[in-house]
């Protein structure tokens, strides 16, 4: 018999690259891992209730369509039609989606798919601009627009902070190299920090 | 004070002087310089040989419109050919040279063929090298490189590092002449997003060209301080050295030279900006770019633009010529006069082909001598104009002269308005083609728009910029009203002057002459379109810029046509050369597309794995291990390793769907070809997927893990494609299915455990407490059971036909299981294995796979047309029914094996009967999937071969003419070991 | 070329993959001959036209997208899922 296996570490999708790129101080880039999701994706015609009953669960309304709400430990980003990206720092996150939204929509755990960054500091838009499709102008983008774009042929989600002075890009774990190959090349002239989990 | 340097005004830094060289002669220009105004202080006429004559040639304009002056600037891999002088800004350690002459530019060989020019007329290569083709490559093509190359690739890779980026805006302008000065700070003041481009390192246009006055300041003075304003501003972006290239559907797209401008890039630093501009409104205020006029040895160096001259003589203070005459038919040229009067160097002569002049036009040259009613009939020097010969009222007559400023009249830059297809029309009363039907979005500002004075540009860029801003929700203070002369600009068209004894060139950089148009037109090429391709004007890197409007003026003249009867001109983008570069970005080589990496990726890179690539992922392709020298024998050990005891491989690659609704089961039964709605809980169901025209899509497994939780698993290579296709069948084909689907190939890593010993391993792993017996999980069953602090899901199923399992971990676990399957069966002798041995067991096994889903398969091909139920509609049923797709004598999946033992198969080669001649009448088909079979000590392939299943044991030719392969092998059952499934169960 | 997608705003056309005409309707079940046009047969009109377009780097839905094939002038977008079924 095998000896027991112990040692079952959880890793990110940024785990190991973390770096310091020129100065470093340009962006910022740190990775959020840990937090649970779920991809909720509301029953037939049951979207409007689907979103009611995350609202319930954030205490704040939620909508469908490309928004954030965010309500304590849990944010839902709208996806697409009927469809929600869920993050949350709770570990039965799926459990309670599931629960509350039982007859209302298909709950699929998705903790591990996804790499996220949070991205700031003084050059961010300088350096967003190089990869985005997208005008992040506040006329353009509000603080609660959800965007599920593409950067480099990578498809992201993406959201800011209510300040806007944070962007959080969610991205396929398998692409974490290229995104920061990207990412490394665009922000190389301001200076960048990653730091991963 | 370099020779033809002025000594006092000019926009450049006196204080900084510049070394730069050419031809590698050091020379010394300023900051502020071009490399063309730089030649021209050094009183460097000659700067090029022509394209088709090596022609001797000097700097035409001192623009983006340069049609001579090309040169090659930078050495070794940053060697960039085809550069224009005019447009290179001077930097210390500027290495250029002269391009297209041998042995050197004084003396330059292939000048001979101009002597030749009888036989180098339009369609000359057309009608010279038609045949026989076969020379082409060998002899023709690389002669005429030769003589003909427009300056010399490196030959090294790119060394410099590129970007793109997106910028959004209310108002993009294009131009920052008075025009574009004007909108953008109208629009910028009124508070709407503005974005200006300008391909000079310094905004103002003509204003830094010209003596005029901008609300009583000099030009230079009035542009700076708008530059200032516009700075200020938030809201406004500022581009320079940013060439807008093409207009495209709703966006521009503009190239922004960084670092060209450096003696070093500096590290880190992109050379190029590639600029998607996203904007609501677009107003193009290019300006216009003179016309030259065709007459005999109009080439010679030191016949320039009148404009052009004017701009070195006030932007530059350099001195084009001491001796200059002006041959103009536009009040404009005058200036020029004015210009060399002020420097202290009055024109030799002003020869105008019209015989009336306003007064305050001919006040513009002074006491100079003035010739009304004249033209200029040839040009005469070699390597520097010596003397024009002029014909008019007085007769003829020699004018000694080393220089000739010539202007016929201004072509608004209206390229970009075209490049969608929108056409310009032309203006008799400006003898110029001007906006018509614009894109919607695009307005034209200025003398863009043929309104050519400065007053009317400043008063243009106002009102339009004011109308963008309101447009997008702003409201200007009030339109402000720059004060500016609106000076003289009549033009009396005059194109060509015929009679003339030396070439007449329409086309500089093309060498075409009037005598090729001339050609042309008796040869029938009379449309505008054919012209440019018989003769090649307008073409390469000035985009006919000096030549469109002329080529178009003289083939009217010689069809007996008006101008807008023979065509018009029109562009396509990109209006001045991209690098390559620059369109890649930062997508090269290996980064062209992303890479994924499984979660165990790092796991596999410490086994020593060979990755390969596999569609967007690397997949370890085998597990070297010491002493092992060649792939076959790695690959070979890790088969027979599984096929003896366990081994595991990383199939997290493979797509991943979850599925969830009251409906999946009748949407499964419409997507597959087989039937899904039976599928109890806990089962697994292999699958075949067709396309709309009955030929395979994709193949895999779906299980049924619970009442409502459904997973699908689609081959790595068509994960995305299924994934479409599904969300095609939902939403476009049965919307009022209660369905729901997401991707979770990102979720799970996952792990084939295969061997007989594989459910040893698994109990290893699982532990005492969990039950993976036959009984609780047999083939085709599925599970989820806890594994360390999760949960995995495990499947039964078999790739390689041995007992076997896929094991799924949340993909932050996926390092870790690959871990603990490693432990767990150190004692099983547990052997990591790649996408090789996968291929080879699956090959042994009979499974198809991408080679045999290759798109021109139906299932009955591969053996699978037992799996078309009968008993539904599926996508892909009805086309597959077809008669012809059902034939015996189509290509049928079988197995080979040669006669003798150790021959090698390769996939690619065709199958023949035996006996008959190796040609496509007699082709059976072809080879598949090859593979050694360890397990049968022998290569084995499988094939699609017609008749398959009707001809085991039958003996066939496999002949691979590409790589000289001819064996002999026997056709047998696809499936090569264990036929009965005994292993599958035990 | 940007695509006014409804569920995510205008949107890079790099982001969506193309698929055709919008018009043909998939026939019932057991029509070999109307399955032909359907897989087979595409009208080519010189003018606005129907078309479906997949958000595939955004919402991951189907359109239904209106463009004019001579300038590329889209007019309209909507879900296809919504739309009426044939
Ligand atoms: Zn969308």
């Amino acid at each position: 018999m095998a000896d027991p296996v112990s040692d079952w570490t959880h890793r990110g999708g940024f785990a190991g690259l973390s770096r310091r790129i020129g100065s470093g101080e340009g962006l910022k880039a740190v990775e959020r891992a840990g937090l649970a999701a779920a991809t909720v994706i509301a029953r037939r015609g049951k979207a409007a209730d689907a979103a009611t009953a995350l609202g319930r669960m954030l205490g704040a309304p939620v909508v469908d369509g490309g928004k954030r709400t965010s309500g304590g430990d849990v944010t839902v980003l709208g996806t697409g039609p009927g469809t929600w990206l869920v993050f949350g720092d709770r570990p039965a996150l799926v459990a309670d989606l599931t629960a509350a939204l039982d007859g209302l929509a298909a709950v699929v755990d998705q903790s591990d798919a996804n790499a996220i960054l949070d991205l700031s500091g003084p050059r961010l838009v300088d350096v967003l601009e190089k990869g985005l499709r997208l005008d992040l102008h506040p006329a353009a983008f509000a603080a609660d627009d959800v965007a599920v774009t593409a950067i480099a042929h990578v498809g992201v989600t993406l959201w800011m902070s209510d300040d806007r002075a944070t962007v959080t890009l969610a991205i396929p774990r398998s692409l974490a190299g290229s995104l920061l190959h990207w990412l490394e090349a665009s922000a190389r002239p301001v200076g960048l920090t990653v730091e991963a989990d | 004070m370099t020779s033809h340097r002025l000594a006092s005004g000019g926009l450049i830094d006196r204080a900084t002087p510049i070394g730069f060289s050419f031809d590698g002669r050091p020379l010394t220009g300023h900051a502020g310089d071009t490399l063309a105004s730089a030649l021209v202080a050094n009183g460097i006429r000659l700067v090029g040989r022509s394209f088709k004559y090596h022609r001797p040639r000097g700097i035409v304009s001192a623009g983006p419109e340069e049609p001579n002056a090309l040169v090659e600037k930078g050495r070794g891999p940053r060697r960039e050919p085809n550069t224009r002088a005019t447009t290179i800004e001077l930097h210390p350690g500027l290495d250029a040279a002269s391009q297209n002459r041998w042995p050197s530019l004084a003396f330059d060989i292939q000048a001979i063929a101009q002597f030749a020019a009888p036989i180098l007329g339009a369609g000359f290569y057309y009608k010279t090298f038609m045949w026989p083709a076969a020379l082409w490559e060998r002899l023709y093509e690389p002669a005429i490189r030769r003589a003909a190359g427009l300056g010399r690739l490196s030959g090294a890779a790119d060394p410099d590092a590129y970007e793109k980026a997106h910028a959004f805006c209310d108002l993009l302008v294009i131009g920052a002449g008075p025009a574009g000065l004007a909108a953008a700070l109208t629009a910028g003041r009124a508070g709407a997003r503005v974005i200006l481009v300008d391909q000079d390192f310094r905004l103002g246009g003509r204003l830094l060209c010209e003596r005029v006055e901008v609300d009583a300041m000099p030009g230079p003075v009035w542009a700076g301080e708008v530059e200032a304003e516009l700075k200020s501003l938030s809201n406004v972006r500022i581009l320079t050295r940013t060439s807008a290239f093409g207009l495209y559907d709703g966006e521009v797209g503009a190239v922004e030279r960084l670092t060209d401008h450096l003696p070093v890039t500096p590290a880190g630093e992109a050379r190029q900006r590639l600029w998607t501009l996203v904007p609501k409104r677009i107003l193009l205020a290019a300006g216009a770019i003179e016309r030259p006029i065709v007459f005999g040895g109009n080439d010679r160096p030191g016949v320039m633009l009148a404009s052009a001259m004017r701009t070195y003589v006030e932007r530059y203070a350099a001195l084009p010529g001491r001796q200059v005459a002006l041959f103009t038919t536009t009040d404009d040229g005058w200036q020029t006069a004015a210009s060399f009067a002020r420097a202290g160097s009055p024109l030799a002569a002003i020869i105008d082909a019209r015989r009336e002049v306003p007064e305050a036009v001919r006040a513009l040259a002074g006491d100079v001598p003035v010739f009304l009613g004249a033209r200029v009939l040839d040009a005469i020097g070699g390597q520097s104009l010596r003397a024009i010969d002029i014909v008019g009222d007085h007769g003829r007559r020699r004018l000694a002269v080393d220089g000739l400023a010539v202007s016929g009249g201004f072509n608004p830059d209206l390229a970009l308005t075209t490049h969608l297809g929108h056409k310009p029309v032309w203006s008799d009363e400006r003898a110029a083609f001007i906006p018509g039907d614009l894109p919607a979005n695009v307005a034209v500002a200025g003398a863009a728009a043929g309104r050519f004075t400065l007053a009317a540009a400043l008063a243009d860029g106002a009102r339009l910029g004011a109308e963008a801003a309101r447009e997008a929700g702003h409201t200007p203070a009030e339109t402000p009203a720059f004060r500016a002369g609106d000076e003289p600009c009549a033009v009396a068209p005059l194109f060509h002057v015929e009679g003339g004894r030396g070439k007449a060139f329409v086309d500089l950089q093309n060498d075409v002459t009037d005598s090729d148009v001339a050609l042309a037109a008796r040869e029938g090429f009379v449309s505008v379109e054919h012209l440019k391709r018989y003769t090649t004007l307008g073409m390469a890197t000035d985009q006919g810029r000096t030549s469109s409007v002329n080529g178009l003026a003289i083939l009217a003249a010689l069809t007996g046509r008006t101008i807008p009867e023979t065509g018009t001109t029109r562009a396509r983008p990109p209006h001045v050369p991209v690098a390559i570069g620059a369109l890649a970005g930062l997508h090269r080589g290996r980064d062209f597309k992303p890479t994924r990496l499984t979660p165990a990726h790092g796991w596999a890179k410490e086994q020593g794995a060979i990755f390969v690539e596999s569609g967007p992922w690397l997949r370890a392709q085998w597990f070297p291990k010491a002493g092992e020298t060649d792939w076959l024998q790695s690959v070979t050990r890790e088969v027979e390793a599984v096929r003896a005891g366990v081994g595991i491989c990383d199939v997290s690659t493979l797509g991943k769907i979850a599925l969830s609704g009251p409906d999946v089961g009748t949407f499964l039964d419409r997507v597959y070809a087989n039937t899904f709605s039976t599928l109890p809980v806990g089962k697994v169901r292999y699958g075949l997927m067709l396309r709309e025209d009955g030929f395979v899509m994709d193949d895999g497994t779906t299980a049924r893990l619970g009442p409502d939780e459904w997973v699908m698993s689609t081959t790595t290579a068509n994960a995305g494609k299924v994934m479409q296709h599904l969300a095609f069948c939902h939403q476009v084909l049965w919307p009022e299915l209660d369905v729901q689907m997401v991707s979770v190939t990102e979720q799970w890593a996952q792990f084939a455990v295969a061997g007989p010993r594989s459910r040893d391993l698994l109990e290893a792993l699982f532990g005492p407490e969990a039950d993976v017996s036959d009984a609780a999980l047999p083939y085709l069953g599925c599970t989820t059971l806890a594994l360390g602090p999760t949960r995995a899901r495990l499947f039964r199923i078999s790739f390689s036909g041995e007992r076997a399992y896929e094991i799924a971990v949340p993909a932050g676990y996926g390092d870790a299981l690959a871990r603990a399957l490693m432990a767990a069966g150190r004692d099983l002798g547990v052997t990591p294995y790649g996408t090789e041995a996968l291929a080879v067991m699956r090959i042994e096994k009979g499974h198809v796979a991408g080679a045999e889903l290759n798109g021109q398969t139906v299932a009955r091909d591969l053996g699978l047309g037992r799996m078309l139920s009968k008993k539904k509609d599926y996508v892909g049923r009805l086309m597959a029914e077809r008669a012809a797709l059902n034939e015996a004598s189509r290509p049928t999946l079988v197995g080979l094996k040669p006669t003798v033992a150790g021959v090698r198969l390769r996939s690619g080669a065709h199958v023949l009967p035996l006996g008959v001649p190796p040609t496509a009448e007699h082709d059976q088909g072809y080879v598949t999937s090859t593979a050694y079979s360890p397990t049968l000590g022998s290569w084995i392939a499988l094939a699609l071969v017609a008749n398959g299943p009707a001809r085991h044991g039958e003996e066939v030719r496999i002949h691979d003419p590409v790589r000289s392969g001819d064996v002999v092998a026997t056709i047998v059952s696809p499936v090569f070991v264990d036929p009965e499934g005994a292993r599958l169960h035990g | 070329m940007r695509i006014p997608c409804p569920y995510c705003g205008p949107r890079d056309s790099s982001e969506f993959a193309y698929h055709g005409d919008a018009a043909p309707r998939r026939p019932a079940v057991g029509n070999a001959a109307a399955m032909a046009d359907y897989v087979y047969l595409r009208a080519n009109p010189a003018g606005p036209m129907e078309e479906l377009w997949y958000h595939a780097q955004g919402c991951r839905s189907w359109l239904v997208v209106t463009r004019d094939t001579r300038d590329h002038a889209i007019s309209n977008a909507r879900l296809a899922a919504t739309r009426s079924p044939a």
